[in-house]
């Protein structure tokens, strides 16, 4: 009993903080809210016997993707999609994919998967200590191999997380440098220009006996 | 059901986003008001606000999101790990080391490549 009465609790915080995500119109507050959705939905977790996934859906969910959603937003400014206007295109852009999500998550669900039922042991385990000490007995023991892969592939997400950034970087610092000599060939150096080009040159970007003499 | 500490971690929670509301409201309870224009002024000759809070930030910072991101998912690695430690033994350790052991080779090929440096 207390057990549906707190199922429903959780459930009802999340669905009504989801339908805040959708129809507030500032996305920080969307984004914020966000939080909130996946707190409850790991409440939902710990309710299923579900302990590990709980704790995986606050660090990796509630902290980590909010996280890069919030620094996306603050990199773009939200300022934008409060002012743009919601035209009949774009409801109907919207409109169409939320159906082709809704449909998949729905066919997602109704599949037939495969799935066996625990043994009594392992529910019993479960029952008693919950499962992140049973996922890592497992993960050191039969899934050791998988699980070591599971760094090399985050290696090898964060190398080319810095090798992309960089480039990015680099050309982002190079169509300043462009706007700079524009700035010089059009008149005074400003003061700003002036600097920023003094750092080019310790960088060994820009020679300082070539623009002095242009 | 297997709750464990959980339903203190959930309290815990509440009484956290609670307590600024709580003392907000405490204040409003409490506090004698007898504003003055000059009380409404910046306290202690601080500067007067101008502009936006919501500025745009740079670019930058995004590298450190993404280096998070990664270290945070290395980070619930070792929930599982450190309750099943008693029964993992040396092994286990090894194990443990090594995972960490390929995800700082990223920070350090990040530190070589100069992208922890601010430019």
């Amino acid at each position: 009993m207390t057990e549906a009465i707190i199922f429903w609790a959780f459930t009802a915080i999340s669905v009504t903080a989801a339908l805040g995500v959708v129809f507030n119109r500032s996305i920080i507050y969307s984004a914020l809210l966000l939080i909130l959705v996946f707190l409850s939905i790991a409440g939902i977790f710990v309710l299923n016997n579900a302990d590990f996934l709980a704790i995986a859906q606050t660090i990796v969910y509630a902290v980590g993707m909010t996280i890069i959603v919030l620094f996306g937003i603050m990199f773009t400014g939200d300022r934008a999609m409060l002012d743009e206007p919601l035209t009949s295109v774009r409801k109907l852009v919207s409109l169409v994919l939320a159906t082709f999500t809704f449909v998949l998550l729905i066919k997602t669900v109704q599949f037939p998967f495969s799935i066996q039922p625990a043994s009594q042991s392992v529910i019993q385990t479960l029952m008693q200590s919950g499962s992140t000490k049973m996922l890592g007995e497992l993960l050191f023991s039969q899934f050791v191999v998988p699980f070591e892969l599971a760094s090399v592939l985050l290696l090898v997400a964060m190398v080319g997380a810095i090798v992309l950034a960089k480039k990015t970087f680099a050309d982002a610092g190079e169509m300043s440098s462009q706007q700079l000599s524009y700035s010089i060939d059009s008149g005074e150096p400003t003061k700003e220009a002036n600097s920023a080009l003094h750092a080019a040159a310790s960088r060994g970007e820009v020679h300082l006996e070539e623009v002095t003499r242009s | 059901m297997y709750l464990g500490w959980f339903p203190l971690i959930f309290l815990l929670i509440v009484f956290a986003a609670s307590m600024p509301f709580v003392l907000m409201a405490l204040a409003q309870v409490v506090q004698i008001k007898s504003p003055t224009v000059l009380k409404y002024t910046a306290y202690e000759s601080g500067m007067t606000p101008f502009g936006d809070a919501r500025i745009q930030f740079d670019v930058k910072f995004y590298l450190y999101a993404l280096l998070f991101i990664l270290f945070d998912i290395e980070t619930v690695f070792l929930f599982p790990w450190a309750m099943a430690f008693g029964k993992l033994g040396l092994f286990g350790l090894v194990e443990m080391f090594l995972f960490i052991g390929i995800l700082l080779l990223g920070l350090v090929y990040a530190w070589r490549k100069g992208a922890l440096r601010w430019q």
